[in-house]
């Protein structure tokens, strides 16, 4: 502890910032930026949700109830996007800002301004994806997929969508641009590449996947808009050119892009389960190959999406066995993560709640992604709600859940406060209930055949799908106890220690909380980052 | 801090080993950037290519 004093005395100095608007619009500091990304991207879980409550009652009996075809497919479309590429990706950016430079022991990103540019990008993105709401013939409607022909026939908000997905994909390139720079070049010495935590690991892998990747969708995107403006035919059969095509590149970059979703939640999960179970990550360097493996696959199943489109026996049976293949690592990710708590002291915290619903829940999205990677099962479960099961599991107490459990884990740290821990209990297990009465009903619906992305359906389906929304209403309300929470903390929280965790390793535990605000202007000593990295 | 207020890397054991510092992040920056611009330009450049066989 007299060490943390020691440092809090000696950069003191170095707790200078600007006041007001400046701070935020010229922000360049990584703690302001990752402030601003996580703000941004739980406003936008709120935006995205409030779509998916309109969905869930339009669909709670059969019948159109509220909202017209037109309307209901503009929502799946925007929801989608909006989750995907405003909730969930800056959400882990704001987290690898906040969390990158401390943890390795650097200043702050290696590129504060282009990190500056790279965040106020995305609120102009989606102004406008937003705005074409309003605009003639309605939001964009074809799917997230923007598969043509059918988005070529999208009206005025047709450029506004591929205007939109260029600007989130600039952003998320210059984003992980800084941070494979960072951890390059700004880790503090003695900092090892096998030293590092597994969330920066997971991140500089997820960076690399974004920088090949999200140029991809831009390709495609940009060939979109030559098709309907220029008198291309890339997608346009008419003229020669290949729709299946599109549905190749889309999933090229869509595959990896699950994997970018995901990464820096397995990150975060491999740093609370070794804090609550007071024993060291078991497996630390295989963790390492595990997630390096499962992002190299990944580049190597996108037609697993599209088998029913058609394509060779050879093909067929490359990507189901490619496929099945990443159940390996992945397998070995869950292992350790078991023999982690196998015999440790463990203590179940909010943090620790949110990591092992993540362990179980996301496990149930793999099963059934192993399901739907066998080519002769993909054929009954294509396009049903099985599929939207299977990847809402993946995503939500995946994904979510990840994001969740590493802001409770973070939060003390950030604002040198602790939240209420009881009614973070609450939010945990009303999220979990709800999660699982939302999402694992549509298992049976799929199975039986109900078909996705349409805003009516035949009677039979009725009690499932009422069940489910039933758990989409008491998800989403639950979710409004998060910012409460996060609010009452920074207003009202108990203060807490430089070590909020007792079980915590890293160097960010080794700052004081709150950390000032250019924190590790002198890098930490060999013994300090020996006793963080104690993995 | 330096003169536009931005935090400076962790305190350098001399102003070359900074300066190293600070190019090879450009340096490595520029060509992350390129690789980008390659995976976007290759693939509208492959589908030019497959179009005009």
């Amino acid at each position: 502890m007299a060490e943390h004093h020691a440092y809090a005395a000696a950069h003191d100095d170095h707790d200078h910032k600007p006041h007001g608007w400046r701070r935020w619009v010229f922000a360049t500091n990584h703690k302001d930026i990752g402030t601003m990304y996580l703000v941004f991207a739980c406003t936008m879980f709120f935006i995205g949700g409030a779509m998916a409550m309109v969905i869930r009652l339009e669909l709670f009996k059969p019948g159109l109830q509220f909202v017209d075809p037109q309307f209901f497919n503009s929502m799946t479309t925007m929801h989608a996007l909006i989750m995907i590429f405003g909730a969930v990706m800056p959400g882990w950016t704001g987290l690898a800002n906040w969390m990158i430079p401390m943890q390795v022991g650097a200043p702050d990103m290696a590129l504060p301004r282009l990190n500056n540019f790279s965040f106020w990008i995305l609120p102009f993105a989606f102004t406008l994806l937003l705005s074409s709401l309003f605009v003639p013939g309605g939001a964009p409607a074809g799917g997230w997929t923007m598969y043509p022909p059918l988005v070529l026939q999208t009206g005025a908000s047709f450029p506004m969508l591929i205007f939109a997905v260029h600007l989130m994909g600039a952003s998320s390139i210059l984003g992980a641009i800084n941070v494979v720079v960072t951890i390059m070049n700004m880790r503090a010495p003695g900092m090892t590449l096998l030293r590092m935590p597994l969330f920066v690991w997971t991140w500089l892998i997820t960076a690399y996947l974004l920088i090949a990747v999200m140029p991809v969708l831009a390709g495609a995107v940009t060939m979109l808009l030559t098709d309907h403006f220029f008198g291309t035919t890339f997608f346009t059969a008419a003229g020669g050119g290949d729709p299946v095509m599109f549905q190749h590149i889309f999933w090229f970059f869509g595959h990896p892009e699950v994997y970018i979703l995901i990464l820096p939640a397995f990150g975060i999960v491999s740093e609370i389960i070794p804090t609550f179970s007071r024993k060291p990550l078991f497996g630390y360097e295989t963790m390492v190959y595990a997630v390096a493996s499962i992002a190299f696959l990944s580049f190597i199943v996108w037609a697993h999406h599209m088998f029913t489109v058609g394509m060779p026996l050879a093909a067929q049976l490359f990507f189901m066995l490619s496929t099945m293949l990443i159940a390996v690592p992945t397998g070995v990710k869950v292992f350790n993560w078991t023999a982690t708590m196998w015999k440790g002291s463990l203590s179940f915290e909010p943090p620790m709640l949110f990591a092992l619903a993540f362990l179980f829940l996301f496990t149930i999205g793999g099963f059934s992604g192993l399901m739907l990677a066998m080519v002769p099962a993909d054929y009954q479960y294509q396009d049903t709600y099985f599929v939207v099961a299977h990847f809402h599991y993946v995503l939500v107490p995946g994904a979510i859940f990840g994001m969740m459990a590493g802001v409770y884990y973070w939060l003390p740290k950030w604002t040198g406060r602790m939240y209420d821990l009881p009614l973070a209990t609450w939010h945990f297990w009303l999220s979990t209930i709800f999660v699982n009465v939302l999402f694992f009903p549509q298992h049976f619906l799929g199975l039986a055949g109900m078909p996705r992305r349409i805003p009516d359906y035949a009677v039979q389906f009725t009690d499932w799908n009422m069940v489910s929304s039933i758990g989409g209403f008491g998800f989403g309300l639950s979710q409004l106890l998060f910012p409460y929470i996060i609010i009452k903390c920074i207003r009202a929280g108990k203060p807490v220690g430089a070590r909020a965790w007792e079980g915590a390793h890293g160097l960010e535990w080794e700052l004081p909380s709150p950390p000032p605000y250019h924190s590790w202007t002198t890098p930490p000593s060999a013994a300090v980052i020996a006793r963080g990295a104690a993995h | 801090m330096n003169a536009r207020g931005h935090a400076s890397a962790a305190v350098p054991p001399g102003a070359a080993d900074e300066a190293g510092r600070r190019r090879r992040i450009r340096r490595s920056a520029i060509v992350f950037a390129v690789i980008a611009a390659a995976f976007y330009l290759g693939f509208i450049a492959m589908m030019l290519v497959r179009g005009a066989r």
